[in-house]
C-alpha cells in the first residue's frame, strides 16, 4: 500500500509539478522580458501565475505529507514512552485523515458552487471550477496518504517516510 | 459559553495537538474550523475551510515561494554553492580563521540565492566543514561557523521567513526584502568578529590556510562571477525598481536553470532532486500557511487578541518595554517551536498590539526574522544544529551548541542596534520607496 502511495505522490509532485514549476517560470519570464524589451507584457499573467500557483500547491501536499515535510512541534517526544506514542500516533492519523478529507470535499463542493455561479479569473476568464477541483484532488491525495499510514501504522507499528532523492539534497536525518 | 472562552479553549487543544505531534498546519486548520463553528455556526466554517484555503494557495505575492525555493535548490544543486565559497577561500582563506570567515561569506552571497536557512547550511556544510576538518579546526568553531552562517540565509532577501511575515501582516514584500539587506550585511561582519575574537584567543581553534595566488584568486572569482550576476539581478533589480519581488524570483530561478545548464551542472537526477526539493518545502510553507489562515479568523472571533491588548496597555508600559516583552516570549518559544509556525501562530496575537503601539511593521519584521534565525540555533530544536550534526555525525550535539553560542549572542548584538538605531532597517526601503 504504502508503495503503491509513494509512487502516486512522486508522479504527482516530480511531473505534474515539474510542468507547472516550468510554465509559472516561463510565463514570468516572458512577461517581464516582454515588458522591458518589447512594451508588450504577456497578457493575463497574472491570471496564469495565480492559477499556476494552485496546481504548485495541489502537486505538492501529497508528497509533502509522505516525506514529512508538513513540520509538527516535537515539544514532548522524548518525555513520552513507546505506548503513548503509538496510540497517540494513531489518534493524530485517524483526525488528520478525517479533516483533511473534509477538506477535500469542501474544495469539491466549493468548485461546483463557482460552477454555477460562472467565477473566472478577471482577463483571461478561466474557469474556478476545475481549479478547486485539482486543489481538492491533491488535498485528496493527503488524505489518502494519512488514510495508508494509518493502516500501516496499525499493522506494524511503525510508517517509514518516502526517503528519496529531495532528502537526499537536504542532507538531514530527520 | 463566552466567544473568549471557546477561544482559550481552541488554543488549549492547539497545545494538545502540537504535543500529539499532529502537523502544525493541520493543527491550526482543525483548531479553526472548530472553533469557527463554535462561535459562528457550521454554514461559515465549513465554506470558510474551502474559501481561505484556496484564497492562499492562489495568493498571487506568494509566487515567490516556489519560485525562490526553485532558484535556491538549483544553485545548491548545480554546485554554486561550492563556487561561492572556493572564491571567498582564495581570498580570505590564509589569514587566522580564515576558512570560518570564508564560509561566512560565502553563507551571506549563498543567502541571496536561497531563503532556506536548511538548504545553506546544507549546501555550505557539505563543502566548508571537510575543509575545516582538513586543516584541523575546532569543532565547535566549525560547525559553529556552518549553523549561524547557514541561517543568514533568513534575513536576506529572498528569505522565506520575510515572505510568510509580509503575508500575514499585510506589508509589501519589497520594502521588507529590502529592509534585511543592511542588518544582513552587519549581521555577516558581526559573525566575522566573532571568529576574530575566538581565533585570537585560541590561535589553534582557526589555523590559516595556503595563501591563494593572484591568478587563482582572479580565477575563483571569474568561475562565481555568474552567481554574482544573478544575485545583483534580483536583488539589485528589486532595489531599482527594475523588478518586483515575484518577477524577481522568476527571472532568478530562469537564469540559474540557464547557468546551471551553461556550465552543464543540470542532469536528470540533478533535476530531479530539485524539483522534489522545490515540491517538499512549497507543502511545507504552504500548509502552514493555509492552516494559519483559518486559524486566524477563530482568533479575532474570540476577540482574545483584542482582549490581550488591552491588557497590556493597562500596565501603561512604554513601546520598548512592550517590545522586550515580545521578543523575550519569542526567544522562549523559538527555543521548542519550529521557525514558521512560531510566527504564524503568534502574529495574530502579536500583530494588533504592535499596530496599537504604532511599532513599525516593516523594522519588526526584521526583528521577527532575526528572533526566528536565533529560534533554528537554539537547543533542544534547533533545525540548523540538527543538520549540521547529519553532516558531521561524530561531532557531539553539544559541541555544535557550544560553537553556536558567540554566534547567538551577535545576533543579539544585532537587535539591541535595532532596537536602538531602526534606521538601519528602514534606510533602503525608504529611500526606495519613500516612508
Amino acid at each position: 500500500m504504502l508503495a503503491f502511495i509513494d509512487r502516486v505522490t512522486r508522479i504527482v509532485a516530480l511531473y505534474c509539478g515539474g510542468v507547472v514549476l516550468a510554465a509559472l517560470m516561463t510565463v514570468i519570464i516572458v512577461d517581464v522580458t516582454g515588458r522591458y524589451l518589447l512594451n508588450w507584457p504577456l497578457f493575463g499573467a497574472l491570471d496564469l501565475s495565480t492559477v499556476l500557483l494552485v496546481l504548485v500547491v495541489a502537486c505538492a501536499i501529497g508528497y509533502g505529507g509522505r516525506t514529512g515535510a508538513h513540520v509538527t512541534a516535537d515539544m514532548v517526544s522524548t518525555l513520552v514512552g513507546p505506548r503513548f506514542e503509538f496510540y497517540s500516533g494513531v489518534a493524530v492519523k485517524i483526525v488528520a485523515t478525517a479533516i483533511v478529507s473534509v477538506w477535500s470535499w469542501r474544495l469539491f463542493v466549493t468548485g461546483n458552487v463557482a460552477r454555477r455561479l460562472g467565477e473566472s479569473t478577471q482577463l483571461l476568464n478561466i474557469p474556478y471550477e476545475p481549479v478547486y477541483k485539482a486543489l481538492s484532488f491533491g488535498v485528496g491525495i493527503y488524505a489518502l496518504v494519512l488514510a495508508i499510514e494509518t493502516i500501516v501504522l496499525v499493522r506494524t507499528g511503525k510508517v517509514p517516510l518516502l526517503l528519496d532523492e529531495s532528502r537526499a539534497m537536504r542532507g538531514d536525518n530527520e | 459559553m463566552t466567544n473568549t472562552e471557546i477561544g482559550l479553549i481552541g488554543l488549549g487543544a492547539l497545545f494538545v495537538l502540537f504535543v500529539l505531534r499532529m502537523p502544525v498546519g493541520l493543527t491550526m486548520l482543525i483548531v479553526g474550523v472548530l472553533g469557527n463553528a463554535a462561535i459562528a455556526g457550521w454554514s461559515h466554517a465549513l465554506p470558510s475551510l474551502s474559501s481561505e484555503t484556496f484564497a492562499i494557495a492562489s495568493f498571487y505575492q506568494l509566487v515567490v515561494i516556489p519560485m525562490f525555493v526553485l532558484m535556491g535548490n538549483l544553485a545548491g544543486a548545480s554546485g554554486m554553492g561550492r563556487d561561492l565559497y572556493n572564491t571567498a577561500y582564495a581570498w580570505v582563506g590564509h589569514i587566522r580563521g580564515g576558512l570560518a570567515s570564508a564560509t561566512i561569506i560565502a553563507c551571506a552571497c549563498f543567502a541571496s540565492l536561497c531563503g532556506s536557512a536548511a538548504a545553506s547550511a546544507v549546501t555550505m556544510g557539505r563543502v566548508a566543514l571537510p575543509e575545516m576538518k582538513r586543516f584541523k579546526y575546532d569543532d565547535a568553531l566549525a560547525t559553529g561557523t556552518v549553523a549561524s552562517g547557514g541561517t543568514l540565509g533568513f534575513i536576506f532577501p529572498p528569505s522565506a521567513g520575510m515572505v510568510i511575515y509580509a503575508v500575514l501582516t499585510e506589508q509589501a514584500l519589497g520594502r521588507l526584502f529590502l529592509a534585511g539587506v543592511i542588518p544582513g550585511i552587519i549581521l555577516t561582519l558581526l559573525f566575522l568578529v566573532v571568529i576574530r575574537i575566538i581565533t585570537g584567543r585560541r590561535q589553534e581553534a582557526g589555523p590559516p590556510g595556503p595563501r591563494a595566488t593572484r591568478a587563482e584568486r582572479i580565477a575563483t572569482l571569474k568561475q562565481a562571477s555568474g552567481i554574482i550576476i544573478i544575485i545583483v539581478m534580483t536583488i539589485g533589480g528589486m532595489y531599482a525598481g527594475l523588478f518586483t519581488p515575484i518577477e524577481a524570483s522568476g527571472f532568478g530561478a530562469g537564469f540559474t536553470m540557464v547557468l546551471a545548464l551553461l556550465r552543464r551542472r543540470l542532469n536528470w537526477p540533478v533535476l530531479r532532486a530539485v524539483v522534489l526539493q522545490t515540491m517538499r518545502t512549497s507543502a511545507t510553507i504552504f500548509l502552514i500557511l493555509m492552516g494559519a489562515y483559518v486559524f486566524i479568523p477563530f482568533m479575532t472571533l474570540s476577540q482574545l487578541p483584542e482582549i490581550l491588548v488591552k491588557f497590556l496597555l493597562s500596565f501603561d508600559f512604554n513601546t520598548t518595554v512592550v517590545l522586550i516583552i515580545i521578543i523575550t516570549m519569542y526567544l522562549l518559544l523559538g527555543t521548542f517551536m519550529e521557525d514558521f509556525s512560531m510566527l504564524i501562530l503568534t502574529l495574530p496575537v502579536v500583530l494588533p498590539v504592535l499596530k496599537t503601539l504604532g511599532v513599525d511593521l516593516i523594522w519588526f519584521g526584521v526583528i521577527a526574522v532575526l528572533i526566528i534565525q536565533m529560534g533554528i540555533l537554539s537547543p533542544p530544536v534547533g533545525l540548523a544544529v540538527f543538520i549540521v550534526k547529519g553532516i558531521v555525525p561524530d561531532v557531539p550535539m553539544y559541541t555544535i551548541f557550544r560553537g553556536i553560542w558567540p554566534f547567538w549572542y551577535a545576533m543579539g548584538v544585532l537587535i539591541i542596534l535595532l532596537l536602538i538605531f531602526p534606521q538601519l532597517a528602514l534606510f533602503l526601503p525608504n529611500t526606495m520607496f519613500g516612508n
